[in-house]
C-alpha cells in the first residue's frame, strides 16, 4: 500500500516556488496593513490583525535569505505552528499540488546552508522545482535586534 | 461585500455549523445505529447542504452531500445495516466537505479535488463486513440534537465582528463621557451633574450587556471532542468512553478561542498517554473501556475546566527520573521534593519532548505549552494524579479577557498603547510640572516637583534611534515598581479601552511589549510593558 502523495499549497517567493503542507495551511489572505514591531527579529515584518487574532508576520524572502521585495504588499499564508498560527508573507499564492514521491529530488547543493536548513524536501516537475518549507525551522527565527541599539 | 458574497458567507457559516452537528450525530449514531431521530437528523443536514450548494453552483459539495443523502436514505428505510466502515465513509464525506468549504472561503470557489473513490465507495454501499462492537455512547449533559427549536426562534445570527465593533463603540462612549466629566469639572456643575450620573450608570449597564453578547457556551468546543476521541481511540487501539458535562457554561468568545488548543491537547493526552491498552486494563481489574470526562462549570467568577481519565495515573518516580535525565533538575534537588512538587515537573518546558512524543500527542506541544496558553489569558493549570486510578488536569480560566484602559501615544508614525495603570501623569517639557531637561553625566533628567526624573525617548527605547530628530516634547511619566521614568513621545492620541492579546512566540521574549491590541480602526497597536522599557545606557537626544 503506497501512501497518498502529500498535498502542498504553493507560493511564489522571489523566483522560487515554495510549498507548505495543505494540512498545516489555515488560509491564504490578501495583502493587508502590517504594524511593524521594533526590536523584533529581522525576519519578522510585523503583526497583523486576522479577524481579531493578532498574528506574527514572517517574511519568507528574508527567512530563506532571498532578495527583499521591492513591493511591500505581500499575500499572507497563515500556517499552524504548534500551538499558534503564523502568517508567512509570500509574493503571491500558486496552486495546490500533489507531486508523486518519485518526483522528489535533492535540494540543490549549490544553495546556502541556511536555505537548505529551512526546507524539508524538493520536487521536480512542470519544468520548475518545488521547495517544501520545513515549518519546524520557523523556530529558528530568534532574537536578533532589527536595528542596533545605541552603543553604550 | 456584494449580495452574492453575503449569500456565500451565510452558506459557509451555516454549512460549517451543519458539519459540526453532523460529526457529533454520526459519532452518536455509531453507538445507537438504528436511532430514527439521529438518522433523520443526519439525513436532513446532508439534504440541506445539498440544496444550498446546488443553488449556489458548488458542484462538488452538492455531489458529495447528494451521495451521502442517498446512502442515508437506504439506512433510514432499513435496506442497509450501518457498519463502522460506513460511518468512516460518512465522516470522510464530512472532512471532504469541510476542506471544500475552506477552499471556497479562501478562494471563492471549490478547488479541484478528486472524490471519485469516495463517491464510488458510497455508491457501492461501502464495506459489508459486520460491525465490530462499538463503545458505549458518549453521555451528554446538554440537550440532544433536534431539541433546540424554541431557542433558535428567540435568537438571531450576528457577525462577531459587529459585536466587537459595538464593544469598541461603547469604549469610545466611555471616553467621551470622561471628557465631558473633565470639562464639567473645569467649569463647575452647571446643572449637568444629574444627567452625567445617569449617563455613567447607563453606560455601565450597556457595557455589561454588550460583554454578555460575546459570551458563548463552551459546548461548541466540547462538540468537537467525540469525533477527536473516536479517531484517536481507533488509532491507539483503545476503547474509550467520553463523558461531557457543563456544555452550557458560557465564556467570552476570545477566551473560548484561547482554550481551544489546550483543551484538545489535554484530551489527546488523556486518551494517548493516560488510558492503558484494553488488555492492561483488564489485567488491572478495570473495565477494558477507558473513561475520559471533560467538565466545565462556573466557580467564583471563573470557569473551571477539567479533563479526567481513569487510566494508569502518573508515576512520580518516572517523572522524577525523566526530569533528571533531561537535566531539568539535579538528583539531590529531586530528593527534597514532595510528590506533588515532582508531578509539577511535567509542566517544565522541555519535559515532554522526543521520547514521549507519539504522532498523536506529539507535535512538540507539551504540558508546558498548555500551561503557558492558559496563563497567557490569566488562568492557571493544576494536575492531580493517583497511580493506578487516573489523572485530572484542572484549568481555571477567567470569564472574559482583561479589558484595560490605555493611553495611546504616537512615535515615528506608529501608535503604541501604555496601560493607564502605569501612567502617573502627562506633561510637557518646559511646563510648570516638569521644567526643562538637564543633562546629568550620561543621563537626561527633568525636575518633577521635588524629584529628579530620568527621561528617555520612546524611539530610542525601541531601538529606532533618535539622533538628528528634533526632540518631541510630550512626556508620559510612568512607574514600574519603585522606578519612575519620563517617556518622551511624539504625541498623545487619547485613551481607549483595549483588550490585551499576547504576542506570538517569536516576539514574546522582547520584553518591551506586554502584548498587542486591535484598535477601533482594525489596526494593531503594540502594548508597551513599562517594566521592560529599559532606559538605554549612554547619552540621549532629549536635551
Amino acid at each position: 500500500m503506497s501512501p497518498e502523495p502529500a498535498r502542498y499549497g504553493t507560493f511564489h517567493v522571489d523566483h522560487l516556488l515554495v510549498g507548505v503542507e495543505v494540512a498545516r495551511l489555515e488560509e491564504v489572505l490578501a495583502p493587508r496593513p502590517l504594524t511593524p514591531v521594533p526590536l523584533a527579529p529581522v525576519e519578522v515584518r510585523g503583526v497583523v490583525n486576522v479577524r481579531g487574532r493578532i498574528l506574527t508576520a514572517v517574511c519568507l524572502r528574508r527567512f530563506l535569505g532571498l532578495a527583499p521585495a521591492a513591493d511591500a504588499s505581500a499575500a499572507h499564508a497563515v500556517v499552524r505552528l504548534g500551538d499558534e498560527a503564523l502568517s508567512l508573507l509570500v509574493d503571491r499564492p500558486g496552486d495546490v499540488v500533489a507531486p508523486p514521491a518519485s518526483a522528489e529530488v535533492p535540494v540543490p547543493a549549490a544553495t546556502s546552508e541556511r536555505f537548505r536548513s529551512r526546507l524539508s524536501r524538493a520536487y521536480a516537475g512542470d519544468g520548475r522545482l518545488l521547495f517544501v518549507l520545513d515549518l519546524a525551522s520557523l523556530d529558528a527565527v530568534t532574537a536578533r535586534p532589527q536595528a542596533e541599539r545605541r552603543p553604550a | 461585500m456584494s449580495d452574492d458574497g453575503e449569500i456565500v458567507a451565510a452558506f459557509l457559516a451555516e454549512t460549517a455549523e451543519g458539519l459540526d452537528r453532523l460529526e457529533t450525530d454520526l459519532v452518536a449514531l455509531e453507538a445507537d445505529p438504528t436511532s430514527p431521530a439521529l438518522l433523520a437528523g443526519v439525513f436532513r443536514t446532508f439534504h440541506t447542504v445539498k440544496g444550498t450548494s446546488g443553488f449556489l453552483g458548488f458542484r462538488q459539495v452538492e455531489d458529495l452531500s447528494h451521495a451521502a443523502e442517498d446512502f442515508l436514505g437506504e439506512l433510514r428505510d432499513g435496506n442497509l445495516q450501518l457498519t463502522r466502515a460506513h460511518l468512516g465513509g460518512l465522516l470522510e464525506v464530512v472532512d471532504a466537505l469541510r476542506s471544500l468549504l475552506g477552499a471556497i472561503r479562501a478562494g471563492g470557489a471549490e478547488d479541484d479535488r478528486d472524490h471519485e473513490e469516495l463517491l464510488a465507495r458510497l455508491a457501492q454501499r461501502g464495506d459489508e463486513r459486520p460491525a465490530p462492537p462499538v463503545p458505549p455512547p458518549p453521555r451528554r449533559a446538554a440537550a440532544g440534537p433536534g431539541t433546540t427549536g424554541t431557542l433558535a426562534e428567540r435568537s438571531v445570527r450576528v457577525d462577531v465582528e459587529l459585536l466587537d465593533r459595538i464593544l469598541r463603540r461603547v469604549g469610545e462612549l466611555v471616553l467621551a463621557r470622561n471628557q465631558l466629566a473633565a470639562h464639567r469639572g473645569a467649569r463647575g456643575g452647571g446643572g449637568l451633574d444629574a444627567p452625567l450620573q445617569r449617563l455613567s450608570a447607563l453606560l455601565g449597564e450597556l457595557q455589561a450587556d454588550v460583554s454578555r453578547t460575546r459570551m458563548q457556551p463552551i459546548g461548541q468546543l466540547l462538540a468537537k471532542l467525540p469525533r477527536l476521541v473516536r479517531d484517536l481511540a481507533g488509532q491507539c487501539g483503545k476503547s474509550v468512553r467520553l463523558d461531557l458535562d457543563g456544555g452550557d457554561t458560557e465564556l467570552d468568545r476570545s477566551v473560548l478561542e484561547a482554550v481551544r488548543d489546550p483543551l484538545v491537547h489535554l484530551v489527546r493526552n488523556a486518551v494517548d498517554h493516560g488510558l492503558e491498552m484494553p488488555a492492561a486494563r483488564t489485567d488491572a481489574g478495570k473495565d477494558p473501556t477507558g473513561r475520559v470526562a471533560v467538565r466545565a462549570r462556573h466557580e467564583q467568577g471563573q470557569v473551571v475546566l477539567e479533563v479526567t481519565d481513569d487510566g494508569a495515573g502518573i508515576d512520580p518516580e518516572r517523572v522524577g527520573r525523566r526530569a533528571v535525565e533531561r537535566g531539568l533538575i539535579a538528583p539531590a534537588e529531586l530528593a527534597s521534593l514532595s510528590e506533588a512538587a515532582i508531578l509539577e515537573l511535567v509542566f517544565t518546558p522541555g519535559f515532554s519532548t522526543a521520547a514521549a512524543v507519539t504522532t498523536l500527542s506529539g507535535r512538540g506541544v507539551g504540558m508546558d505549552v498548555v500551561r503557558a496558553n492558559v496563563e497567557r489569558i490569566g488562568g492557571a493549570v493544576g494536575l492531580h494524579s493517583v497511580p493506578g486510578a487516573g489523572t485530572t488536569v484542572r484549568a481555571r480560566i477567567p470569564l472574559t479577557l482583561a479589558i484595560v484602559p490605555a493611553l495611546l501615544v504616537s512615535c515615528r508614525g506608529s501608535r503604541y498603547a501604555l496601560p493607564q495603570a502605569s501612567v502617573l501623569e502627562l506633561a510637557r517639557l518646559g511646563d510648570a510640572a516638569l521644567g526643562h531637561p538637564e543633562r546629568v553625566e550620561d543621563t537626561v533628567v527633568a525636575r518633577r516637583r521635588d524629584e529628579v526624573l530620568p527621561l528617555a525617548r520612546l524611539d530610542e527605547l525601541l531601538g529606532l534611534g533618535g539622533a538628528g530628530r528634533e526632540a518631541p516634547g510630550t512626556v508620559a511619566v510612568v512607574q514600574s515598581g519603585e522606578a519612575r521614568l519620563g517617556v518622551v513621545v511624539d504625541g498623545v492620541i487619547g485613551t481607549e479601552e483595549i483588550v490585551v492579546v499576547p504576542l506570538g512566540r517569536h516576539l514574546r521574549h522582547l520584553g518591551a511589549y506586554a502584548g498587542a491590541t486591535v484598535l477601533g480602526d482594525g489596526a494593531v497597536a503594540l502594548v508597551l510593558d513599562v517594566a521592560g522599557l529599559a532606559p538605554p545606557a549612554g547619552r540621549s537626544d532629549v536635551a
